[in-house]
């Protein structure tokens, strides 16, 4: 376990708890992310045009996380959330309260902003699926037509759901534009704690320039907790050659027991982070 | 504090929410067997939720006195539902086929019926008091393969690409590849939770699945049979014609079985329509631990005016 203690020694709270993660992902959980899902370090040439309406195939993202942008400003609403919320880039593992600690779902945007450890489209009758590598989740995105719900949580009308409700069309041949409401607002936004309200809007766009390139960016528009939209993330994806996304599950059960044994007792210290 | 109460509540929440947000929970009896001393809870009759998928949208029932129409070749795509209702995949008290019910015999070796026991299951016949249960789903650790197949396998989605294909869950919401590239399993692997898993066909509508790899940690069913890591599962898809399949799931562990034997046996499937929006059923940990304490200060307080 020299990682962790060299981590300790280090008091970085995201380094803590990436590795932490990483050692409570499946079975045994470190060494099954060791296949890399980066693309080929061979000599760049240039890539084949992108073909038209097509996003299927296994795509590498460069890092875990997004490089997130400053939010919008915050409500008061939007302050009080952001408030109760001590993410592990401010406070100690011990001391943050991500729910990805307990490995709850990440949710609806979360998901492609952190942990991203690659994806995958297939482009299915009636609907896009995003396979996505980390817990091994999926995404429909709908592309028939439908609108939104308009009801969720009301009474009649779907429950919020942790990914939401999506629905996507093509802007043109080589970008995918997906709205998605309806989320759960338990999960955070982002790894660093940013609020969100059940009123939570989310546009991604994908945007295909060749074979190998994939854009994504995340606008976020949540009146009640952000003074105006903003865009949380660029993210680019390049074309997997390897094709395949590893098993990569958070156990509860590991994640428990890493946190009482070694996480807790070692940061039992107050962190020099906080708010 | 009793720690293990979410089974207790299963049945339960099965009955009451049967499309609420942490539905792992939601196991629903299928009048398989019953527990210790206890009566069979009874199958709570349709409500308008078992209709309606994941946006609230109406699932049309099957016509009646509609003739199906032929099997495709090779195409088992689509999104298929336990074809008596979601609630009959349920198998709260064990795989279909093998349902703990005290009539129901495993061919165990005398070290599987050793692991067996030291797996304290929560539903069914020989199941255990809630303080003592042991299920690792109880925590939301993740269900792993087969068990997907045997407890709670709802709606899953077939996808068919060049090289593989692939089974999206609604249960847990995770997916598998089976890959139909012509590959072989790994000569040195992890285990993992969901395995290693390779198909072909084995005529014009018949898919075979066979997956290795498999990490003991989880149980095969709900009624806690146990395997080895050496456990080999196989899965025969079969489209009797457009609307209905059949799904066989065979276990082979020699160590721990005297022979294989089917946890399922053509259990059929019904193919949904194409609009169809698979429910979202996602296990939360921290959601479990409050809802397992919840029900245990229930139960605790029960006890006590006894």
């Amino acid at each position: 376990m020299t990682p962790p203690v060299v981590e300790m020694q280090n008091r970085s709270g995201r380094a803590w708890l990436g590795l932490l993660l990483a050692l409570a992902l499946s079975s045994p959980a470190l060494a099954q992310t060791a296949r890399p899902a980066q693309p080929s370090a061979a000599p760049a040439k240039k890539a084949a045009p992108a073909p038209a309406r097509d996003l299927n195939g296994v795509w590498a993202t460069p890092a875990p996380d997004a490089k997130l942008n400053p939010t919008a400003p915050l409500t008061p609403y939007g302050k009080a959330q952001f408030a109760t919320h001590k993410s592990d880039w401010a406070y100690s593992v011990a001391a943050s309260n991500d729910p990805l600690k307990t490995c709850d779902p990440q949710g609806f945007p979360r998901n492609i902003l952190n942990e991203l450890r690659g994806i995958e489209f297939e482009q299915v009758p009636n609907k896009m699926l995003e396979l996505l590598q980390y817990q091994r989740t999926w995404r429909e995105i709908w592309t028939d037509g439908r609108q939104l719900p308009a009801n969720v949580g009301a009474e009649g009308g779907p429950d919020p759901r942790w990914y939401g409700f999506s629905a996507g069309k093509w802007d043109g041949d080589y970008t995918f534009v997906v709205n998605t409401f309806g989320t759960d607002d338990t999960p955070w936004l982002d790894r660093n704690g940013d609020p969100r309200s059940p009123d939570l809007k989310v546009e991604e766009r994908y945007a295909r320039s060749d074979h190998d390139t994939l854009e994504m960016t995340v606008k976020i528009d949540d009146p009640k907790v952000y003074t105006m939209p903003y865009e949380a993330a660029k993210v680019v994806y390049k074309w997997n050659p390897v094709q395949v996304l590893e098993e990569q599950l958070c156990v509860p059960s590991v994640m428990a027991n890493y946190l009482k044994l070694i996480s807790n007792p070692a940061d039992s210290t107050p962190s020099q982070g906080g708010k | 504090m009793p720690k293990h109460f979410v089974v207790a509540a299963i049945t339960l929440a099965a009955l009451m929410f049967p499309m609420a947000r942490t539905t792992r929970a939601q196991t629903a009896a299928q009048g398989q067997g019953n527990a210790k001393g206890q009566a069979a809870p009874a199958i709570p009759p349709d409500d308008e939720s078992d209709h309606l998928d994941g946006w609230y949208r109406s699932v049309p029932k099957p016509a009646p006195n509609q003739k199906p129409g032929p099997a495709p070749v090779h195409d088992i795509s689509g999104t298929w539902e336990p074809a008596q209702g979601w609630r009959n995949g349920v198998q709260a008290f064990g795989a279909y086929n093998f349902p703990s019910d005290g009539k129901h015999t495993l061919p165990y070796t005398p070290a599987g019926e050793a692991a067996w026991k030291t797996h304290k299951y929560g539903d069914g016949f020989g199941s255990y008091p809630l303080e003592e249960v042991n299920d690792p789903f109880e925590m939301c650790d993740p269900i792993g393969f087969p068990r997907i197949d045997l407890h709670d396998l709802r709606a899953v989605q077939v996808v068919q690409t060049p090289e593989k294909v692939l089974m999206v869950y609604e249960n847990d919401q995770v997916w598998r590849d089976i890959w139909t590239d012509g590959r072989d399993f790994p000569k040195i692997y992890e285990p993992r939770w969901y395995g290693y898993s390779v198909g072909k066909w084995a005529d014009p509508t018949t898919f075979v699945v066979q997956t290795k790899g498999l990490d003991e940690r989880t149980w095969i069913d709900n009624a806690g049979r146990p395997h080895t890591k050496d456990l080999q599962v196989e899965e025969r898809f079969h489209r009797v014609n457009h609307d209905i399949m059949e799904l066989t799931v065979t276990i082979i562990d020699p160590a721990y079985y005297t022979k294989p034997w089917n946890a399922l046996d053509k259990y059929p499937l019904r193919l949904q329509s194409k609009s169809f929006d698979i429910r979202e059923m996602v296990c939360s940990a921290s959601e479990a631990a409050e809802y397992n304490k919840e029900i245990g200060d229930q139960a605790a307080e029960s006890k006590g005016k006894k």
